[in-house]
């Protein structure tokens, strides 16, 4: 059994997406809030990573690129571990007790995991977008957006108020709140809401955005309005995107990893590839059989 | 019973039950109603003879507990006032509430923020237990070997500071109070803090995770999460645990009488006896002997209803203030 996940574990690296842009600029931890990022900024790599939950290995082994500016999908079926490894990529599973992260994580050739990386600051290049919309309900629409800077530490009532528009607008959510600024965020529609969480994840001004199935509380409308988002944002970060939904992946990602679960219960990377290939073409059985819909 | 066509919808079966529910809900809230009402009711009237005496003016507001002399002809002199014991019980309720609410609020934040699984979960308990400490123990505690460690601690501290400054944080350094006020005040902490730890630390985990996932996500740290996120989120249930507290300060009795020396009139200083209002109706109503002072002792029950109402307003507007100010920070 092992042995047959070893095999899988090759092809699986064999079969990673993109080159490898080792050594950029800064370090994450260094980089100054709100400093653009550069076009070729933004490009992760996986290398054996590890996830553990106390002794429960629920990511295995897994090694993959992630290309910078492009979307990447993470795919497979329920407990396989995809929301973990996302989890992993900004060190958010870090608020977990007990979770610990065996190999190496890069992002633009830094070690998101060395000594001195101050995992807050990773989240800040890192930023996430959650499955269920959590604006803060103390928080107006204004105040969601600006909190991140405010926590970065801008403090020019103009530079703040410049960005949250900026930030705003990006998210095509600006001209349905440009009047009620200072209502609370929780008065907004499902959807709305979550493009208020993406707003609020790019005014910092992120390279990577982490998605975990950012849609799967919404409506077709408004999933069909974030995807759209998500297709004007890779112009502009990396974007993971874990989700559910197959027609979802096939619809936003450039790229696309399939994972699975092993007999451990552990979570393990099938194979990834641009994502026409992997609908289309994929070289495991596995992986056909889940795209096909015949399970998961 | 067979379902058949005409009766598959049912027999409003359903709807009897629901509006005997609401029947047996309602009449539960109707009894508090009527036993709410039943109290101010009879406090109002055994309070009846004092009012042949003095105005409530002048029972409000008059310092002296003079007492009454009954005249040759029958007729009641006298005067009860209750100002020195209103003082009393907002001085020490408020010293209460300044300890222990910071105090709870910030305990009940580490058990729920910081404390590794394995200590939160005997901490609560050890807390709860304290919860459930009868407070006549506390009071000998408090009136024995407590009273005297601060009185040669915290207040001495303050009052060869602070007492130098203010003259009512001042004591004589040479003959201090064996009973003070500022005692009671330190003792109903102690005895508040653990019902603020509990409730406050019910209220903060009720705060969803996803909040404070959302904004460590943008790159926070905890504190900050803590500060910006979940307090904030809290506000409300954090007040209410702060209200419920401060209506037991307000109306314990017996540990209070035990420190706070029981003494007549305003004191000088917080380090001097005192009295309270529960205390003093604690320790006259045994001995008082004529309806005007049974009616005095009631009004003052009347008093000790609308202390806790107005702090409990205050703190309320307090807060809402306070919350109105973040908000436009934020």
């Amino acid at each position: 059994m092992a042995e047959e996940k070893g095999k899988k574990m090759k092809r699986s690296e064999a079969n990673t997406v993109g080159s490898t842009n080792a050594s950029k600029t800064a370090s994450p931890a260094a980089r100054p809030a709100g400093a653009a990022a550069k076009a070729s900024e933004g490009s992760l790599n996986l290398q054996n990573l590890e996830v553990f939950y106390d002794k429960f290995r629920a990511v295995n082994n897994v090694s993959l690129n992630i290309e910078p500016k492009k979307v990447t999908a993470l795919i497979g079926p329920s407990g396989c571990g995809k929301s973990t490894l996302l989890r992993a990529l900004n060190r958010m599973h870090e608020t977990i007790p007990n979770a610990t992260v065996k190999g190496t994580i890069t992002l633009d050739g830094i070690d998101v995991y060395g000594p001195l990386v101050d995992p807050v600051r990773v989240r800040r290049v890192i930023g996430m977008v959650f499955q269920k919309p959590n604006p803060f309900p103390t928080m107006s629409i204004f105040g969601n957006v600006a909190s991140g800077l405010r926590l970065a530490g801008a403090s020019s009532k103009g530079e703040i108020a410049g960005i949250v528009e900026e930030s705003l607008k990006k998210a095509a959510l600006w001209n349905e709140v440009k009047d009620k600024l200072n209502e609370p965020g929780t008065s907004l529609s499902g959807g709305q809401q979550q493009r208020l969480c993406i707003a609020r994840a790019i005014a910092v001004r992120p390279e990577v955005i982490l998605m975990d199935e950012p849609c799967s509380a919404l409506d077709p409308i408004a999933t069909l309005k974030i995807e759209e988002l998500i297709r004007e944002l890779r112009t502009e970060y990396t974007i993971v995107i874990v989700t559910h939904n197959m027609q979802q992946a096939s619809r936003v990602s450039d790229s696309t990893a399939f994972f699975s679960m092993g007999e451990d219960r552990g979570g393990y990377l099938v194979e990834s590839g641009l994502t026409p290939q992997i609908f289309t073409a994929p070289t495991q059985q596995l992986t056909e059989d889940y795209v096909a819909g015949r399970f998961g | 019973m067979a379902i058949t066509k005409e009766n598959r919808f049912g027999f409003g079966r359903g709807i009897r039950v629901d509006a005997l529910f609401r029947i047996l809900f309602g009449s539960a809230v109707v009894v508090a109603g009527i036993l709410l009402a039943g109290v101010v009711l009879s406090m109002v009237v055994s309070s009846l003879p004092v009012w042949n005496i003095q105005t409530p003016l002048s029972f409000v507001f008059g310092d002296r507990w003079a007492g009454e002399v009954t005249q040759p002809d029958g007729s009641v002199v006298g005067n009860y006032g209750a100002f020195a014991v209103i003082w009393g019980t907002v001085v020490s309720a408020l010293i209460a509430i300044l300890i222990a609410a910071p105090v709870g609020i910030l305990a009940a934040v580490y058990l729920v923020e910081f404390a590794p699984r394995r200590l939160a979960a005997p901490l609560t308990f050890l807390v709860e237990l304290m919860a459930a400490i009868p407070s006549v123990v506390i009071g000998l505690w408090a009136a024995g070997d407590l009273s005297i460690r601060l009185r040669d601690s915290v207040e001495w501290w303050v009052a060869s500071t602070l007492g130098r400054i203010f003259p009512w944080l001042a004591e004589d350094p040479e003959a201090p109070a064996a009973q003070s006020v500022f005692r009671a005040g330190m003792v109903l902490a102690i005895m508040i803090i653990p019902m603020v730890v509990a409730i406050s630390r019910e209220v903060i985990r009720s705060v969803p995770q996803s909040l404070r996932e959302g904004f460590i996500g943008m790159g926070a740290t905890r504190w900050e999460t803590i500060r910006h996120v979940v307090l904030p989120a809290a506000r409300v249930g954090l007040t209410g645990a702060v209200l419920l507290a401060l209506g037991r300060a307000v109306g314990e009795t017996i540990a209070v009488t035990m420190v706070i020396g029981n003494a007549e009139g305003i004191p000088s200083s917080l380090f001097l006896p005192g009295q309270t209002i529960a205390s003093k109706i604690a320790s006259n109503y045994a001995e008082a002997s004529t309806p005007t002072e049974t009616g005095a002792l009631a009004a003052l029950g009347i008093c000790l209803f609308a202390v806790t109402f107005l702090l409990s307003l205050a703190i309320r507007l307090l807060v809402r203030r306070a919350a109105r100010g973040g908000g436009q920070a934020s």
